[in-house]
This record gives C-alpha cells, sequence and structure tokens, in this order.
C-alpha cells in the first residue's frame, strides 16, 4: 500500500492496483483464518485488532508528514491552541462546535507536553491507541453477546467493511476517539447486566460512569448515541428480551443528564449546530421525495467525480451481499432474543442500517447516514457472523467454505472503503515534495506560516476551504470558510457591494486569500500540489478571472502572491 | 469473579509516580518521557481503576481493554478539567494523573487487606516457545518500519510545481517603509527584475538572482510626497521582454500599517 501510495504521489500508473492488493494482502488472510474453528482466542484478538490496527497504519502513511483531513486541521487547531494558551474553548470559526468537546484536544495537549512530542505525532498516538481500544472493545462486546470468540472475531471483521473504518474513524478528530470510549461503556453495560453479584455490578457501574463522562467530554453525537442506545437495551430488557437485570435505566439516566448539563452548560451551540444538520436531512429527505429536489447519485462526488466502473460496482455487490446476508443473522438473534437484549438492539441497529441506506441518495442527509453507519455497523457485524457461522454450522472449514468467506470478506471489506472516500482522495497526494535538491510544502502552507508571522494571530480572514484550514491550524488566523456564507459572498462575488463591505466590517475581516484553483475548494485535495501527470493547476483547472479578481481593486492591498494564491488587505474597503 | 494479585497495588502505585516524576523532572530527556507519558495514559491509571473495581480477571485481553479504556478516559477528563482551570502542564497532568492512581493504588490495598490474604493466581497453561513469534514480530515491526521511511520520503515533482513567493508587510507601525520579502521554492536559480513604483512611477529597479529555498528581504521607504499606491513587481528575465511574475501592492503607502 506504500508503495501504491508512492506511486499515487510520483503520477505513475499501477497506484490502484498495489493499494488494493496490500488491502487485500491485511484483510482476507486473517479472515480466512478466524473463519476456522481452529484458532485459539488468543489468535483471534491477535489477527483482529493487528488487522485493525494495520489499516490505521495505512491512513497514518497516506499521510506521514501533517494532518491533512479536512476535519483534522480542524482539530489541530484546537490542540494548538491548548497547548499555546492553556485553557479550554479557543476560538475555531471554520467548526466552532468542535471546541466545547474538547476531550480529544485537551488529551492530545496533555500528551504533548508530558511527552515533549508534537501534536501531530501525540495525535496519532493518541488515534492509534483509541484504534486499538475499537478493536479489543468490539471484540469483547461480540464475544459476550454470542458466547464465541469464533462468532466475535468474524462479527469484528465483518465491522471493518463499515464505511468509514479506513479512513473516516482513523482520522484525528473527535468520534475517532469516542467511537472506542463508548465501545468500552457499552462492554461495561453487557459485562453488568451479566454479573449476579451486586459489587461487580456496582464496579461495573462506576467503570462506565468513568467512560461516559469521557464520551461526553469528547464528542456530541457519540454521548447521545450512548444514551439512546442504552434506553433501547432498558426498553428491550422491559419487552422481555434478555434478562430483566438488563436494564439500564439508571445509567441511560446518568448519560442523559451528563450530556445535556454538557450541552446546556458549556456547548449549547451544539443544539443549533445538530439541528441545523438534522433539520436539513429530513428537508432535504422531503424535498426528494416530492420531487422538488435531485436525488444525489451514488459514486460521484459533489464536484463531480465519478467513480471507475469496478469501484461501483463492488460498492453494489458489497451492498447486496450485506443485505442478502443480514436476514438470515437477524432471524439467529431473534432465536437468541432471550440470551440479550443487547443482541437485540444490535441486530436492530443492523436493520437500520439498511433502512436508511437510501438516505445516501439525499445530498442533504448522506452525511447523516454515513456518519450512523459508524455505530449501525455493530449489529451489521453481529448479523453477518450470525449468518455466517449457521451457514457453516457442521463445523468443518472446507476449502469452498474458505474460499466463500475470503470473497466475501474481500467484497464487503473493499466495498465499505470505496463508500467510504472518493476516490482522488483515497491515496496519497504531493505533500512535501522534492523540487530540484529540496523539500518543499504547498503554497498554503507558507501562507499559513507568512500570515502568523508578518500579520500577527487571530486575523478575520475569507478563504477557500482548504487555505482556510492552513491559515487556521498553522497561521493562528481566523478565517470563514465555506460554500454558504461570508466566505463565498466575499470571494465569489462579482462586484465589491456595500452589503459585502458591511458583511466584512461586521465579521472583522481584514484578509482575504484567493486561490484561482478550483480544487482549492475542495478541502480534501485542495491543499496539495498537483499530481505529475495532472496539469499544474491541479485536475479542475484555473477559475475565470472575472471570479478571482473582483479584490483585486485600488483600496484593497495586495500583500502576497505566490501565482496561485493572492492575499488581499480588504480593511480599506470599509474603513 | 475478583482475581486478588498480591502486591499489584504497590507496583501500580510505585510506577505512577516514576512515571510523573519522570515527566515533571525529566524535560529533557525524551527517552525517558516518552514511555513514562505513554504509561500514565495508556494503562496506570486505568489498571488501577479496573484492580479498584475488582473487574480485573484472569482473562488477560479483558483487563488489557478495561485499563486502555479507563486509562484513556481518565487521562482525558483530568486533562479537560486541568485546562478548564487554566493550569494544564507536564507537570499538573502527570501529578494528577498518577495522583489518581496512587489514590485507586491504596484503595486497592485495603480492599485486599479486609479480604484477607492474598492468594495467587494459578499459573495459566505453559506457553509455547515464542521464538518464531519473536522473529516474525521483528519482521513485521522492520515491514512497517520500511514502509514508513519510504512513506516519509519526498518524491520529486516537475520542476514547475515550484513557486516563488513575493510578500510585502509594514517594517514597524509608522516608520514609513515596508519589507519586501521574495522566497523562492523554485527547483533552479531564477533571475527577476525587482521594480517598485509609487502611483505608477518607476522609483526603483534592481537585478535580484534567487537560489532555491533562498530569501530576499529589502526594505523600501516611503518618500513623503509619495502619490498613489505602492506596486513591487518580480519580473521574469527569462522572458522577453520581461513580464511579470508576482506582484504586491499597497493601497496607500503612506498608511501602512497591519490591521489585527
Amino acid at each position: 500500500m506504500t508503495a501504491g501510495n508512492a506511486l499515487a504521489r510520483s503520477g505513475e500508473a499501477g497506484d490502484d492496483l498495489l493499494f488494493w492488493l496490500g488491502f487485500l494482502l491485511i484483510v482476507v488472510p486473517p479472515a480466512v483464518a478466524i473463519v476456522g474453528p481452529r484458532p485459539s482466542r488468543g489468535a483471534r484478538v491477535t489477527l483482529l485488532v493487528g488487522v485493525g490496527f494495520l489499516l490505521y497504519l495505512t491512513k497514518v502513511l497516506h499521510d506521514p508528514f501533517a494532518f491533512t483531513f479536512s476535519d483534522e486541521l480542524l482539530h489541530l487547531s484546537n490542540t494548538e491552541q491548548i497547548l499555546r494558551e492553556g485553557a479550554l474553548f479557543p476560538e475555531n470559526p471554520i467548526l466552532p462546535v468542535s471546541v466545547y468537546y474538547p476531550g480529544l484536544a485537551s488529551l492530545t495537549a496533555a500528551l504533548s507536553i508530558a511527552t515533549g512530542l508534537g501534536a501531530f505525532p501525540a495525535g496519532l498516538i493518541v488515534i492509534g491507541a483509541a484504534r486499538t481500544l475499537l478493536m479489543l472493545s468490539l471484540f469483547l462486546l461480540f464475544e459476550r453477546l454470542t458466547g464465541s470468540a469464533r462468532l466475535a472475531s468474524v462479527a469484528g471483521f465483518v465491522y471493518i467493511a463499515s464505511p468509514n473504518f479506513l479512513f473516516w474513524t482513523a482520522q484525528f478528530s473527535y468520534q475517532s476517539l469516542a467511537l472506542p470510549l463508548a465501545g468500552v461503556a457499552a462492554l461495561a453495560v453487557v459485562m453488568r447486566g451479566l454479573e449476579r453479584d451486586q459489587n461487580d455490578r456496582q464496579g461495573w457501574t462506576v467503570l462506565f460512569m468513568v467512560l461516559a463522562l469521557a464520551v461526553v467530554m469528547t464528542h456530541h453525537l457519540t454521548g447521545y448515541a450512548l444514551v439512546a442506545t442504552l434506553v433501547a437495551v432498558s426498553l428491550a430488557a422491559l419487552a422481555g428480551f434478555g434478562r430483566a437485570r438488563e436494564a439500564a435505566w439508571a445509567l441511560a439516566l446518568f448519560t442523559a443528564v451528563a450530556a445535556a448539563v454538557w450541552l446546556f452548560q458549556v456547548a449549547p451551540i451544539a443544539g443549533d449546530y445538530l439541528g441545523t444538520i438534522f433539520g436539513r436531512s429530513f428537508g432535504g429527505v422531503a424535498d426528494t421525495v416530492a420531487g422538488t429536489s435531485e436525488a444525489r447519485r451514488p459514486f460521484r462526488s459533489s464536484e463531480g467525480e465519478v467513480a471507475p466502473l469496478w469501484e461501483r460496482v463492488t460498492g453494489y455487490v458489497s451492498v447486496l451481499l450485506l443485505a442478502l446476508a443480514l436476514p438470515m443473522g437477524l432471524f439467529r438473534i431473534l432465536r437468541r432474543r432471550r440470551r440479550s437484549a443487547f443482541l437485540v438492539v444490535a441486530g436492530a441497529a443492523g436493520a437500520a442500517f439498511m433502512a436508511i441506506l437510501p438516505l445516501r441518495l439525499v445530498p442533504s442527509a448522506w452525511e447523516t447516514a454515513n456518519r450512523a453507519s459508524d455505530f449501525l455497523f455493530v449489529g451489521i457485524g453481529l448479523g453477518i457472523a450470525l449468518a455466517a457461522l449457521h451457514l457453516g454450522r457442521d463445523g468443518r472449514a472446507t476449502a469452498p467454505r474458505r474460499a466463500a468467506a475470503a470473497v466475501f470478506i474481500a467484497v464487503v471489506t473493499i466495498g465499505g472503503a470505496l463508500v467510504g472516500w472518493p476516490p482522488s482522495a483515497r491515496l496519497s497526494q504531493p505533500y512535501e515534495v522534492r523540487i530540484g535538491d529540496r523539500s518543499v510544502q504547498p503554497p498554503g502552507v507558507a501562507l499559513a506560516h507568512w500570515s502568523r508571522r508578518e500579520l500577527g494571530p487571530g486575523n478575520g480572514y475569507v478563504a477557500d476551504e482548504s487555505n482556510g484550514r492552513m491559515l487556521l491550524a498553522y497561521g493562528q488566523q481566523r478565517p470563514f470558510t465555506g460554500r454558504d456564507g461570508l466566505a463565498r459572498y466575499a470571494l465569489e462575488s462579482t462586484a465589491v457591494t456595500p452589503e459585502l463591505r458591511a458583511a466584512l466590517r461586521e465579521n472583522g475581516v481584514a484578509y482575504a486569500a484567493v486561490d484561482r484553483r478550483r480544487v482549492s475548494r475542495d478541502a480534501l485535495q485542495g491543499i496539495f500540489f498537483a499530481r505529475p501527470g495532472q496539469p499544474l493547476q491541479g485536475r479542475d483547472g484555473y477559475l475565470p478571472p472575472e471570479r478571482t479578481g473582483t479584490l483585486d481593486r485600488p483600496d484593497t492591498d495586495r500583500l502576497f502572491d505566490s501565482g496561485d494564491v493572492v492575499v488581499y488587505g480588504v480593511a480599506g474597503l470599509y474603513r | 469473579m475478583t482475581v486478588r494479585r498480591p502486591a499489584v497495588w504497590a507496583m501500580l502505585a510505585v510506577l505512577a509516580l516514576a512515571a510523573a516524576t519522570v515527566c515533571a523532572l525529566a524535560p529533557d530527556v525524551p527517552a525517558l518521557r516518552l514511555p513514562a507519558a505513554l504509561a500514565l495514559a495508556l494503562w496506570l491509571p486505568g489498571h488501577a481503576l479496573v484492580e479498584l473495581l475488582g473487574l480485573a480477571g484472569r482473562d488477560r485481553v479483558r483487563t488489557l481493554t478495561l485499563a486502555l479504556g479507563a486509562s484513556l478516559a481518565i487521562a482525558l477528563i483530568v486533562a479537560v478539567e486541568l485546562a478548564a482551570f487554566g493550569v494544564l502542564a507536564a507537570e499538573t497532568w502527570a501529578a494528577t494523573t498518577a495522583a489518581a492512581c496512587f489514590a485507586a493504588s491504596l484503595a486497592v490495598s485495603h480492599r485486599h487487606a479486609a479480604l484477607g490474604p492474598a492468594t495467587r493466581v494459578a499459573p495459566g497453561p505453559p506457553r509455547p516457545r515464542h521464538l518464531a513469534l519473536a522473529a516474525l514480530a521483528v519482521t513485521a515491526v522492520a515491514a512497517v518500519g520500511t514502509a514508513v521511511v519510504l512513506a516519509r520520503t519526498p518524491l520529486p515533482v516537475p520542476d514547475d510545481r515550484g513557486y516563488t513567493v513575493l510578500a510585502v508587510a509594514p517594517t514597524a507601525s509608522g516608520s514609513g517603509a515596508v519589507t519586501v520579502r521574495a522566497t523562492s521554492e523554485e527547483a533552479t536559480s531564477r533571475s527577476y527584475v525587482m521594480r517598485v513604483s509609487f502611483g505608477g512611477r518607476v522609483a526603483e529597479e534592481r537585478a535580484l538572482t534567487l537560489e532555491p529555498g533562498e530569501t530576499s528581504e529589502q526594505r523600501v521607504s516611503v518618500p513623503p510626497d509619495a502619490a498613489g499606491p505602492l506596486v513591487v513587481s518580480l519580473l521574469d528575465t527569462a522572458r522577453i521582454p520581461p513580464v511579470p511574475y508576482r506582484s504586491v501592492r499597497v493601497a496607500d503607502p503612506r498608511r501602512i500599517e497591519v490591521v489585527s
């Protein structure tokens, strides 16, 4: 995979082939091994954790110089600000809600100052530990729910096919840390439900409370998902599924109160943030159903990039395989409904994953469906594992069965990775390159460093998605970005209107970074050099001059010019 | 079932104190700080809590998972609380985390004392020889190390990916001068003409050659009678006639300031 990434950065052919070959080598042989009955429990855990961690390394080696994913730069900025100022709730104009869930940033900052490492390596360690914890907790959770290490390891492998596993939950972002902590909290709930001894139940309760508090401080949605899970388990226990002592009303209440206190006392902005996202999702669904809004076309990015045919076919087949196998697994879960209320809830989560797949066709609801998969795929893992082990219930791991398992795992894991990340961002892009005899970083990095050094920190900026993130993370500026709102208004206007002057003044915007490359609007790809073989200006070419020249006026200053990126001092527009 | 390991509490307490001491007192010894801080963030406090709650069992996978999860949670909560009071530092974080671990360890010792004499955990089944596994592990680490080195090796891109930055900034507030910096990230040496003009009238032209990685810094004084904008351009002399390659401009050079 590293060789594939190197080829991609060099613009050479064969990069995709090597990448997927490496992916299959990591995933398939261990998957085939754990399907059989022979491996010991220790071997199963080792394989599962090993594969999960290797896939995390895949992400690390994708960007070994710095955090480059769009959300990573936002959380890096939060971390750096805590390191500089030693205090919580710094300013983050691109994702304001993130500063009010400071678990990841604070832990990374603490590890950074305690080890002497920078925020980047400290963040890699934190997320690496989180990935390890996710795999361990999933294994134990599945094992307790099914009573079988074999089932647990198979279910864990199926979870790897979750669309967000390869990159999204491996990135330096608050959900990547909150999800594993919630996994251990869920394990504590299951263990508590199994215990008869009051002392042991109390022990699990205390452990749960510590973990739940950490989740609440780290990520809003994961905290709410934990509450929803506990309520669902308690309702299931009340309805006669599993054991009555599995009911976790007190834990649900504790988590709900903690999440509510945090929401209202610390992060009231989260209500608006999530309300906007869900409101847009529901509105989008209604519009799409009514036919007033165009449906989203799968495997086509918002920038119009269409995935190759083989990727589309594999993606559809992977979903089809899961959809075909899941009902059998859900049937097995129903037959075991007396065993565990949590198991029933997990089955319902698997069914819910399938039920909300159509949301991926709604442009404004796609992201909601995608994020939900991190939680709901736990049910897919359990369901598919139960189905697979039922099909092979005589315990014989024959060659055809192993081959079928290998093909199944290969298709669903590749399908998940394909669905989860755009093709052109899947392999490495040139970040630190050799030009002549020197290592050089992209102009956006130079812009960020220049801004911090020459302008000082905290200046109001309007910028595109990629330069804005660099200005925030490395330039310590206060950038406004986004496809809506002030940044778009300022950067895409063809005339300087009184309204624009007023908006710039009201928001304290003193500078505008104008990048004439269209790709700079893409937060995932705009920060990189163009790959060798691509045009100098990137895959999408330049914006027309009338879209980039509006601010080039006698009453603005032109302070920075790197060719593609120009910084204007715009305070003269409203002074 | 609760499994009691003799002296585990003492081991945890001593390790926690040692780790905190290293983090706080050995800031210049990264080889010691890294493992100490990792132990405080990923293992010690969680393990102490798990022991205290009686959740550590014979199942090492479970104990490891709970210790890792609880440690991350405790280290995180401590970091958030310290940052909330504006006192997050290596010493405070390490000391607080170690104190939590120490307190839990003491509580474990009391718990053990209340339960009576310690019982040794029965030894597990004999382990197979691990030479093959060790060899595999070394091979895996070497492979990962090679991958990291390869991934972190900057690869060449075409020379035209190089760029030159021209930027202008006030020298000092009210100094009546600006600093113009030209930085080359090009592949080869490039020659330019730097042209300075006020209000469209050329005030100065000078040849400028930038080597790769070189920054040229020039102070441009603004004459009191300067009229019109200050424009500084780099003209590319590789073209005939030379064409503007980079350009910066200050609209009102008599009022040069940075707006923050």
